[in-house]
């Protein structure tokens, strides 16, 4: 295979995943364990990362908060995916007024940035873990209705489904087995590109204060603590900056990469 | 409808299956109405193959599918009546409809690579048919999938069965559609170019096989082609349209031995013949002057009048209807008429 930003990203990604897993097993300080006695110390052999404002081991925090980050982005993009195939291949294959609608309130929708949508849901439904993901998952989901109505379109003229009709299949079985495995590839690609921005989502509306209660952690939430402190003690806020940065590279590369082995016209 | 002539067809083939009278589909289209079939009549018995030749967009795929109703929107059949088994198909109920097609009547397509499903197997699509119309439990289907796939002469046919369809030759493709169509023994195969996107040698390996399942299952036919060679063939009687009309309608051989409608006539002569040209030297191939006319802008009286080398002033005026001339032979000529 000729495309090598693919694997880096799926193996980068792979790593970040697999770190944030294992954050119960792992030989780390709790991350809400607080001591005032501790309190920002700069990075050494006990504190790798060093510890913020209330004593707590930033390492310890970048992992879980990683554990929520990342919860946050696949549940909220798995929604939106599943709303998305559902809603596009309805509307795509019936057509008519209701599919009229239903793409007119996408455009609506798709006229607000993701965030401020994001912010609208998480203010009508409160906080907490699932809100979020919730929020942001409806908030991407005109998007994804966008690109599989289009698939759909494009698939229910071919002469397979014609041929599919003509064998005295019903509507259902149809959409759902013979149009949806073929809108799949391109959902999953468009998917994966999304977790990265999701994660940069969540972490703004953390960072805003929308984010999931505090003590838990999450990225978001951690780069708002360490602004306060940035002169004089940059690692309390720089850490969980840094695995944002990382870990929406990785996605995106394997996005990128997952696009150009499905999409034909870029392959060779 | 001429009763004489029908007895005379039911005598010869079994009851019969199906029969189309009067259907008009039209599409509905911001330029204006266009019938894409305009007041076809026939009937098909058991056994019978029934050929529908004309050239590209006369009609002949919107006449299929407007039995199966599968007219794309924004077509809709107009008028007409199609009793299938003594009820009426346009009269029916969506779910009914979806019984009857593919287990009674069932559609052989053109182009088998695009025609199936590419993210499943052939055995898997096959299998998909018989649990929808006998609600068969998946292994039992697959079981039946590879008795079909062995029917039309697929080698190997447990491998095959497990094989997608970018796997299989050309000719294998379109016997695993026929397999597909055959599945749960229609008592109606419309054939829609069958033999069109493959080449020559499986041409011949395509119309033998069907012509073979035919005589096993006693299925009609709906054969639809452009190309007289394989209504020679294959038919026991063959309509000729253009435009979405019958112009001419006869027998195999009477079409070939005696046709009478100048676009009949046209149509078999421009039939490219080997050797022809080393025989006559340079005699060019013959043609049907002009085009097919834009079905938005249909000249009044007949409609094949602008291209006819025989028109007359009669022919632009009215147009004729299908009679009679001998049995079961109908034209639609002013100078046949006369």
């Amino acid at each position: 295979m000729k495309n090598k930003t693919a694997p880096f990203g799926l193996i980068l990604s792979a790593i970040i995943v697999f770190i944030c897993m294992s954050a119960s097993w792992l030989p780390i300080a709790d991350p809400i364990d607080h001591s005032m006695a501790h309190r920002f110390r700069p990075p050494e052999s006990s504190y790798p990362l060093g510890t913020d404002n209330l004593g707590r081991d930033v390492l310890s925090r970048v992992i879980w908060g990683g554990r929520v980050s990342l919860l946050v982005g696949f549940l909220s993009v798995f929604l939106a995916m599943i709303l998305g195939s559902v809603i596009g291949l309805i509307t795509g294959y019936q057509g008519g007024f209701v599919d009229s609608l239903i793409m007119r309130i996408v455009d609506v929708m798709m006229c607000f940035p993701t965030l401020i949508l994001g912010i609208l849901f998480m203010a009508a439904m409160g906080q907490g873990l699932t809100s979020l993901i919730v929020a942001i998952g409806v908030a991407v989901t005109p998007r994804f209705v966008r690109l599989c109505r289009a698939s759909v379109v494009s698939i229910k003229e071919s002469a397979f489904i014609e041929a599919a009709k003509s064998m005295g299949l019903s509507d259902s079985r149809i959409m759902f087995r013979h149009i949806l495995p073929n809108i799949m590839g391109s959902t999953i690609v468009m998917g994966s590109l999304w977790v990265g921005a999701i994660i940069i989502a969540e972490a703004s509306l953390s960072f805003i204060g929308l984010g999931v209660p505090p003590p838990t952690p999450s990225w978001g939430r951690m780069v708002r603590e360490g602004v306060e402190f940035l002169s004089h003690a940059p690692w309390v806020g720089i850490y969980s900056g840094l695995a944002i940065f990382v870990t929406v590279i990785g996605f995106n590369l394997l996005g990128d990469g997952l696009r150009d082995i499905i999409d034909p016209k870029l392959r060779r | 409808m001429d009763g004489t002539r029908f007895e005379s067809q039911v005598e010869k083939h079994g009851e019969e299956v199906i029969e189309v009278s009067g259907l008009v589909t039209e599409f509905h289209i911001p330029e204006g109405v266009v019938r894409a079939v305009n007041g076809i009549s026939f009937r098909i018995c058991r056994g019978e193959t029934l050929g529908l030749v004309g050239e590209s967009g006369c009609g002949k795929s919107v006449t299929a599918l407007s039995i199966l109703r599968l007219i794309p929107s924004p077509g809709k059949i107009a008028k007409g009546r199609i009793l299938f088994e003594g009820q009426d198909l346009l009269r029916s109920p969506l779910r009914q409809m979806q019984q009857i097609r593919g287990s009674k009547i069932a559609m052989i397509f053109q182009e088998p690579m695009t025609s199936l499903n590419p993210l499943f197997t052939v055995g898997n699509q096959i299998a998909e048919v018989y649990m929808e119309h006998l609600d068969s439990r998946y292994t039992e289907a697959w079981e039946n999938s590879v008795d079909i796939l062995k029917k039309v002469g697929i080698p190997s046919p447990q491998q095959r069965a497990k094989e997608y369809i970018h796997q299989l030759s050309g000719g294998m493709r379109q016997r695993a559609m026929i397999a597909m169509a055959l599945a749960c023994n229609p008592k109606l195969l419309i054939a829609d170019e069958p033999t069109t996107a493959v080449d020559v040698t499986i041409q011949a390996q395509v119309l033998e096989l069907m012509r073979g399942l035919q005589k096993k299952t006693g299925a009609a036919i709906l054969l639809i082609t452009h190309n007289l060679g394989v209504i020679a063939e294959m038919c026991d009687r063959v309509i000729v349209m253009y435009v979405g009309q019958a112009v001419e309608e006869a027998d195999g051989d009477t079409l070939f031995d005696y046709p009478l409608h100048p676009y009949t006539r046209g149509l078999i002569a421009s039939i490219p013949f080997p050797g022809r040209k080393s025989i006559k030297g340079k005699d060019r191939l013959e043609e049907i002057p002009g085009l097919v006319p834009s079905m938005y802008d249909l000249p009044t009286g007949c409609v094949f009048f602008p291209r006819c080398s025989e028109a007359k002033d009669l022919c632009k005026k009215e147009a004729p209807e299908l009679i009679h001339v001998k049995e079961g032979h109908r034209v639609a000529c002013w100078m046949v008429h006369s």
